[in-house]
């Protein structure tokens, strides 16, 4: 007892122990928890003690006794306030004491001089001490989070001004509830929470340190809180007698991540429905990052590392250089910034066959840096959008009102022309019926006849022509050539065993169209072939086909009459004709079915001929497989 | 020019460019109609046989420089604007008469002929009905003076 270092206990204010130090416990004994501390102490000491405790306590402030001269050892016990600010509400239990004991040396010479530095190293402590609590004090009270000290049950025994205006409690209110029944009952769903579950409970009666912890707490009028949550267990001496919570209250951050998820979300959603891809050429690296559907309307390939140039790769070849003019043009120093390319894209990696041509449509915006040695461009960032269907649409209306259009003008012109025909001829034989005969000749009835069944004819055409854009809606029936050939055969026989005409065809490929229409459009041109014929020589046809990407090249070649390069558009018009009805018969419709037909399902059609050389019709025809033949 | 000697006279060339004969004759009908005018007629079916015609080629190395030009314009091969366009674009042939008759209505020619960027001397609808087809003639004719033309011409044709 003699060399007793410094022993510490805490207390409540009615003098129960709650904790004790290692020497503390030495110094009293095990059993001696849960009681009034000067009941350990000598018999002489303990109402001297009791007294000077409660003087303190009523007081509130630090107290002192010192133990009567004649026992040995003598001792001195300070009783203080514990270092937490507030003061509890009048008749709250829960106000803890530091209580120290040490022991003194024996009185001696030297004793006055102990004395003097006693007093002078407690005033020293002292002010320490008040240095400390101030700090403290200030700390807590001025902190914007929360902070909470709970004792070895969970329950509050301190809290700051900022915890009262979080969760709406008055802190005399709180203090000695449980924190979490009072904050922390339920689940985010609306659950009953048991305290048993609760991970801070846990740490908080543990001793164990928790970091950044995300859970929700709840105001006292019942709306959630999101909060973040430190706890770290509170020691006094070596003792552990609670744990500071320090709360940060996070629900404006999760509002605004909600929200920011919500707007990501919906922009995702848009753009997906969109059929949108984007793309963020960073200027700095050089580095481009593009998404899925980006990549889709390029085609590239995953993982390209440098993707200008394999974006430019895949522009088709004549538009290449459009398309670096538009992007020079975005990165211009003295531009807005604005980049918008329509361009078609050629097929180049596994994702679409070979040879398909695509239409994109790119918009963006470069962005600019303000330097010391000037302007110059950092981001250019924006989307692009496969717009090929569009495309097609377009092109489709546009042939669909050309295609009225000729329909209007032959409806206006060319079927007008029997008709006044009819109308003349029987005015001349009217004159002559009456005798003031203008032309000689029985023929005008015949020849009013021929005008009327040629009118007939070519209402028929022009009929069968406006219908094949009502059979659009099979596109997806498959026809195959070589048995279409045959019917074609079948249904020009005559007309070729006549002529003695020899029709060359090899393997023939399968298209994605309505036989009917694929009948159409080879007998026509055969029909040509076998009509335009050169005189005195056999007619040879030759019919071949050729793959070009999702498409086949299909031609026939004749050895006829040919016909003027000059003439090569016109012959596909409603009506157009170069040769008159007497050398060849007809109306001149034919090759205008056949190229309705071809632009029906999207393809090309076109002649090269020279006059009395012959001429090949080419057209394009969808494939019925997508890869080989 | 009227009241020249007879001797120095030939009748007015009439090159008619037309594809369809009903047509043709009516034209002819129409013009042989007025008493006062003295013509004769060529016939050609097509635009490419009229630029030959106008510019002495092969078959037609022989034929008579025509005076006036009646001329359709849904013409098989060469379009009768494209015809008109040869005509006014050739220094040889520029001041030929040329009248248009087209069945087509008067906006559909006036367009085509707008179109064309040179203008005819005068244009026609084919009217629907006999009578009204060989009244035309005189209408016809009076364009032809007005233009410029005599009844009859002054020596011959190139």
């Amino acid at each position: 007892m003699e060399h007793l270092p410094l022993a510490v206990c805490v207390c409540d204010s009615e003098g129960r122990t709650i904790g004790f130090n290692r020497e503390a416990k030495r110094f009293f004994n095990a059993q001696a928890a849960e009681r009034e501390f000067w009941n350990i102490l000598p018999e002489a000491d303990r109402a001297g003690v009791h007294g000077s405790f409660a003087a303190a306590v009523g007081e509130k402030t630090t107290g002192r006794w010192t133990s009567a001269i004649g026992h040995s050892p003598r001792f001195e016990i300070t009783f203080a306030p514990m270092v937490l600010p507030e003061t509890p509400a009048e008749g709250v239990r829960e106000r803890l004491w530091q209580v120290t004991l040490r022991t003194l040396p024996p009185p001696t010479d030297s004793h006055k001089l102990w004395r003097e530095e006693g007093t002078r190293a407690r005033r020293r402590a002292e002010q320490e001490f008040s240095f400390h609590f101030q700090l403290t004090r200030n700390i807590t009270e001025q902190a914007v989070d929360p902070i909470f000290v709970v004792g070895g049950r969970g329950e509050i025994i301190f809290c700051n001004p900022e915890a009262e205006r979080v969760f709406g409690w008055q802190r005399e209110e709180l203090i000695g509830r449980s924190l979490h029944e009072t904050l922390h009952h339920e689940t985010g769903e609306g659950d009953a929470f048991p305290v048993q579950q609760c991970p801070l409970f846990r740490a908080q009666t543990t001793g164990a340190v928790v970091r950044g912890l995300e859970l929700i707490f709840f105001h006292r009028n019942g709306s959630p809180i999101h909060v973040s949550c430190s706890n770290s267990p509170l020691y006094f001496e070596d003792e552990e007698v609670g744990a500071v919570l320090i709360i940060r209250n996070i629900s404006r951050q999760k509002a605004i991540e909600r929200a920011l998820a919500q707007s990501e979300e919906r922009l995702r959603v848009a753009v997906a429905a969109a059929e949108i891809g984007t793309w963020d050429l960073n200027l700095n690296t050089g580095e481009v990052s593009v998404d899925e559907k980006c990549r889709q309307a390029l085609y590239l390939d995953a993982g390209g590392k440098d993707l200008v140039t394999s974006w430019l790769r895949a522009v088709h070849p004549d538009d290449r250089n459009l398309a670096k003019k538009q992007i020079e043009a975005a990165l211009d120093l003295a531009g807005d910034g604005q980049f918008r390319l329509e361009c078609r894209t050629l097929g180049r990696s596994s994702r679409r066959p070979n040879g398909s041509v695509h239409h994109v449509q790119a918009q963006g915006q470069a962005f600019f840096e303000e330097t010391a040695a000037g302007r110059r461009p950092v981001r250019l960032i924006g989307t692009i959008q496969d717009v090929t269907g569009r495309k097609h649409d377009e092109d489709s209306l546009l042939r669909a009102n050309n295609d009225l259009q000729q329909f209007a003008y032959a409806a206006a012109h060319d079927l007008q022309e029997p008709l006044r025909n009819v109308v003349n001829l029987l005015g001349l034989y009217k004159r002559n019926l009456s005798g003031q005969s203008l032309i000689e000749g029985g023929d005008l009835i015949d020849a009013s006849m021929e005008d009327a069944r040629r009118m007939h004819q070519m209402v028929r055409d022009l009929l069968s022509f406006t219908n094949i854009h009502q059979s659009l809606d099979s596109a997806n029936s498959i026809a195959d050539a070589n048995s279409v050939l045959k019917d074609v055969r079948r249904n020009l026989a005559t007309i070729i065993s006549e002529s003695g005409a020899v029709i060359h065809a090899y393997q023939l490929p399968k298209v994605r169209m309505r036989p009917t229409h694929l009948l159409q459009l080879l007998q026509n041109i055969i029909s040509n072939s076998l009509k335009y014929r050169r005189p005195g020589l056999p007619v040879e046809v030759r019919i071949s086909a050729r793959r070009r990407g999702a498409e086949w090249l299909m031609s026939v070649a004749d050895n006829g009459i040919g016909f003027d390069p000059i003439y090569a558009q016109k012959i596909f018009g409603v009506f157009k004709r170069l040769h008159g009805r007497a050398e060849y018969p007809g109306s001149g419709i034919g090759l205008a079915i056949c190229a309705r037909i071809v632009h029906t399902y999207s393809g090309k059609i076109w002649a090269e001929g020279k006059m009395g050389e012959g001429a090949t019709f080419f057209f394009t025809l969808p494939a019925a497989t997508v890869n080989g033949s | 020019m009227n009241g020249l000697a007879a001797a120095e006279t030939h009748p007015v060339h009439v090159l008619v460019v037309e594809d369809n004969e009903v047509d043709a004759k009516l034209v002819r009908l129409s013009l042989l109609g007025v008493s006062a005018w003295d013509v004769d007629f060529e016939r050609v079916g097509d635009g490419e046989e009229a630029v030959r015609y106008l510019r002495h080629q092969g078959l037609y190395a022989s034929k008579v420089h025509p005076d006036l030009v009646v001329l359709d314009l849904n013409l098989p091969k060469l379009d009768g604007t494209e015809v008109l366009r040869t005509i006014r674009r050739d220094p040889e042939l520029r001041n030929l008469k040329v009248i248009v008759l087209s069945s087509s209505p008067m906006d559909v020619i006036e367009e085509k002929v707008r179109d064309s960027e040179v203008q005819p001397d005068c244009y026609f609808t084919k009217p629907l009905g006999l009578d009204e087809f060989l009244a035309l003639g005189a209408t016809m004719h009076r364009c032809y003076l007005e233009s410029g033309g005599d009844n009859q011409t002054l020596g011959a044709g190139v």
